[in-house]
């Protein structure tokens, strides 16, 4: 579970832009900008990843053990559960902050950066917001979105699953 | 712009928040009690690991009884020592008394050479120059044979003494005896049937045993012991798991992990390091597990509370993988967090030996230096704890400054 491939499969997983897409069809350039302010964000914090760890005494197989969890569990909500219910009212800025600021991408991007290193996953979630830009530009797709944004789900449960795995199989 | 999709509820920022705070803060209250509670590693030192191992032979030595036997079960609960006896256990025991000698504690070796010649009194010869021991009447297992074979080659490197060279030859032709062709190493060797019993084989003893031939190769390098152990590696590594059924895969094999470390030097083939990996991810979570568990949630969220013997075979296995990485560059990428997780479980496991201010009343040398689980403790409790401790001082020796 590291290499290039693998740090932004985990990180576009745990993002699922296709229910980026399916929060906000028409996300304005305030959530834009959100989701662009908020990966930015996530990106800085996690760079300074080991040293988080170090404080919460946790070893890097450890986090990457929990870190699949929280993916795993998120996605299976996708993969089975229903397309999202709300509709974002007031400050889209804020809402597109907490688009990104989500558990499961956090922790994604921090055990990308203990495995593979900074820069894999800064490309990761560079990648992830650029899919999410890209399928809000193309409009309301319908039901290929739900599917989508399911697909991504089952990813990130076997993805999850692979790093809870790798961190059980780590010294 | 499109319109949203029908029957969709508005949502506020406000309310947002307070739904996304709810979901950080009870998912890192979840997972800091279970999956990601902090990893405890006490301070610990060279000297506390010496101190440890040599309380825990204390132990062993002072339960020894006038006949070489050790004391193999105390329960603490109910004061009883009950007779049962292991004789695998003793010649594993004694091996662990013979790496203290070697660690420099000499004065050990008349009770570790007392357990010995128990074993020397009880020698058969089981074919012409080939010879192993048990309780008379009693079928031969192997796994006596291979930790007799190791308690005296670790003396004869402790002492240069080379007075059982005779003795240490046969037993390795009684080990070559119970090997067939693929590597497999069967369990008995019985009197009815004058020869190996086909069907047993031991989740231990065939470790034990390559890692007796490994020894005996490097200690006679021109008798050719190193063909079997060879073709046991390759039984081990490639497919004993599966043949045997054993859970988890690889099983924590921490007598294969000595053997690996014994044969550090030897140009390993990759699929033998490869077996080497996964040993070492086997005993590096059973250290960080136990490092999770440290009261209250964590430690209804990190169970089973380890015994003395298994955790100490975890140290064991760290320690030797440990020597490999350290000696093949193919495997260097494991050595600091091997030995990291050496030294985190050798300071836990040492937290929990019982010290002389523990004990009150007459039980002192039932008690002081040795590990207790539900109330008991075994002799291979202190023989692994101890074995564990020096492999954990050998590293931090190395790191001080």
């Amino acid at each position: 579970m590291t290499g290039l491939a693998a740090a932004v499969a985990v990180i576009v997983s745990a993002w699922n832009p296709a229910l980026f897409a399916e929060r906000s069809p028409e996300a304005s350039a305030q959530r834009r900008l959100g989701w662009l302010l908020a990966a930015a964000i996530v990106v800085v914090v996690t760079a300074a990843t080991e040293s988080i760890l170090d404080l919460l005494s946790v070893s890097v197989p450890t986090f990457r053990t929990a870190a699949g969890a929280v993916i795993a569990l998120v996605g299976a909500r996708w993969l089975v559960g229903p397309a999202p219910r709300w509709r974002d009212a007031g400050n889209q800025l804020g809402h597109g902050a907490m688009d990104v600021a989500t558990p499961e991408i956090v922790v994604a991007a921090m055990s990308g950066v203990a495995s593979d290193g900074w820069a894999l996953t800064a490309l990761g979630v560079g990648l992830a917001l650029a899919a999410s830009l890209g399928l809000v530009a193309m409009g309301p797709t319908g039901r290929w979105l739900s599917w989508l944004r399911r697909l991504l789900g089952g990813s990130a449960v076997a993805l999850g699953v692979a790093l809870i795995y790798a961190g059980i199989r780590a010294v | 712009m499109s319109p949203e999709p029908p029957g969709r509820r508005p949502r506020s920022v406000g309310r947002r928040i307070a739904t996304l705070t709810t979901a950080w803060v009870v998912g890192a209250a979840l997972l800091r009690g279970t999956l990601l509670a902090p990893e405890v590693c006490p301070p610990f030192t060279a000297d506390d690991a010496h101190a440890s191992a040599v309380a825990a032979v204390d132990w062993i030595v002072d339960n020894q009884f006038d006949t070489g036997r050790y004391l193999y079960l105390y329960n603490r609960t109910t004061g009883e020592t009950p007779p049962a006896y292991n004789l695998v256990r003793h010649a594993g025991t004694t091996m662990a008394v013979y790496q203290l000698v070697a660690a420099g504690e000499p004065q050990y070796l008349p009770a570790a050479d007392r357990a010995t010649r128990y074993m020397l009194d009880r020698m058969v010869e089981t074919d012409p120059g080939a010879a192993a021991w048990a309780e008379p009447g009693n079928d031969l297992q192997l796994g006596a044979a291979a930790l007799m074979t190791l308690s005296l080659l670790i003396r004869r490197e402790a002492t240069g003494d080379e007075a059982f060279d005779d003795e240490l030859r046969a037993l390795g032709r009684f080990m070559e005896g119970q090997q067939l062709e693929d590597g497999v190493m069967l369990e008995r060797w019985t009197f009815a049937g004058r020869g190996p019993d086909p069907t047993q084989r031991s989740r231990y003893a065939t470790g034990e045993a390559l890692w007796a031939f490994a020894y005996l190769h490097d200690t006679f390098p021109g008798d050719g012991w190193d063909d079997a152990a060879w073709r046991t590696l390759d039984y081990l590594s490639l497919r004993r798991d599966d043949e045997e059924r054993l859970f988890p895969n690889p099983w924590p094999d921490q007598w294969a992990a000595y053997s690996l470390g014994q044969m550090a030097g030897w140009e390993l083939e990759p699929h033998q390091l490869a077996y080497a990996r996964s040993l070492a991810a086997q005993f590096g979570v059973q250290v960080r597990w136990d490092s999770q568990r440290n009261g209250g949630i964590s430690t209804l969220a990190h169970p089973p509370e380890p015994r003395g013997a298994g955790f100490g075979t975890v140290l064991e296995g760290l320690g030797r993988i440990g020597v490999l990485a350290a000696t093949d560059p193919r495997m260097q990428d494991l050595q600091a967090p091997l030995e990291a997780r050496l030294v985190c479980g050798a300071a836990r496991l040492a937290a929990a030996q019982v010290t002389a201010g523990e004990v009150v009343g007459d039980v002192a040398e039932y008690e002081i230096g040795a590990w207790f689980l539900n109330g008991e403790t075994r002799m291979d409790d202190q023989q692994h704890a101890a074995s564990g401790m020096l492999w954990a001082e050998a590293v931090l020796r190395r790191e001080a400054p």
